[in-house]
């Protein structure tokens, strides 16, 4: 039998500090927060936010923001180097398909164009080159040219 | 993903660049000059029928060094082995051996399809002809193979040249 007018001992007087604080939201002991939970439930309303909770979700919304934050300037890197390598590409398709077909000529390059075949056999190893060589001469004399008056 | 797939672009696109080729330079002019002139010296010992004179002009422009990588120098190579093949080409069975030498070594440098490979394959078929005709009297059996070789390197030339049209008319606008 419990006596009402004898004064709690200082282990009760611990237990019930903690279940305030577990009933606060300031304690994270599972025990006292369960204890605080069963408390609630009978009462029938919800957990008060203490302060110290407040200031935990403050504190993950502020983490979670940042790893978000991180996550995201990470993503536009990614989305920075992409344009560049795009760009890039678009340079190099520049180049190689859109400039003046001048700078192609300028090029050492197979000379089918130059000297269609099938080779007719009338046709000789000297004329072949005859016409190469003189294709060739032609566009190195319009690129030289080219660069003295650039 | 999609840096992975830009990246690959990039590089297709480079390779593409690449494959244009360098700038028609002196280097590369001197040796189709030179090349040039001692083919031109081979028709001239040829008109007096020096057959070997001429094939010493023309062994001559396998000795040119073209640029690295110029297709001009790889096509006037080819043409070379197959002008030496040509001129080789004799009344006997070695001269026929030889001269299909001459295209193999030929087919060997042969990096890419052009019309100077096919003409190879031509001058192959025509060393084979040669040698069925010489032959088609003693010989019929074996005759009718080397015929068969014939064609078979007729086949190829016509193939490489098709093939080399198809790639020009895509080129041309």
């Amino acid at each position: 039998m419990v006596d009402d007018e004898t004064p709690p001992s200082q282990e009760e007087l611990a237990n019930a500090e903690a279940l305030r604080r577990a009933i606060d939201g300031e304690s994270h002991a599972s025990e006292d927060a369960q204890a605080a939970a069963l408390i609630f439930a009978s009462s029938g309303r919800a957990p008060r936010l203490g302060e110290v909770a407040a200031r935990r979700l403050v504190l993950e919304a502020v983490a979670a923001a940042g790893r978000k934050r991180r996550t995201s300037s990470l993503a536009q890197w990614s989305r920075s180097v992409g344009v560049a390598l795009g760009a890039a590409a678009a340079a190099v398709v520049l180049f190689v398909v859109a400039l003046p077909d001048a700078p192609r000529r300028w090029m050492s390059r197979p000379s089918g164009s130059t000297v269609p075949g099938p080779f007719s056999p009338q046709q000789t190893a000297a004329q072949r080159l005859d016409l190469l060589t003189s294709d060739r001469m032609t566009a190195f004399r319009e690129s030289r040219l080219y660069e003295a008056h650039r | 993903m999609k840096r992975s797939l830009d990246l690959l672009l990039t590089l297709g696109l480079a390779l593409a660049a690449c494959s244009r080729g360098r700038r028609i330079d002196e280097r590369l002019l001197l040796a189709l000059e030179e090349a040039r002139a001692w083919q031109h010296r081979a028709d001239v010992h040829l008109a007096d029928h020096e057959v070997a004179a001429a094939g010493a002009d023309v062994e001559q422009v396998l000795r040119i060094r073209f640029p690295p990588g110029a297709p001009e120098g790889e096509e006037a190579r080819l043409d070379a082995w197959a002008r030496l093949a040509q001129l080789y080409l004799g009344p006997s069975e070695n001269d026929e051996d030889r001269a299909l030498a001459e295209v193999q070594k030929g087919r060997a440098e042969a990096t890419r399809d052009s019309f100077y490979r096919a003409h190879l394959e031509t001058v192959a078929g025509e060393i084979f002809e040669a040698r069925a005709r010489r032959i088609a009297a003693a010989e019929a059996e074996r005759a009718r193979t080397v015929r068969k070789e014939a064609l078979e390197a007729y086949a190829r030339s016509i193939a490489i040249n098709q093939r080399v049209q198809a790639a020009l008319a895509k080129e041309e606008p």
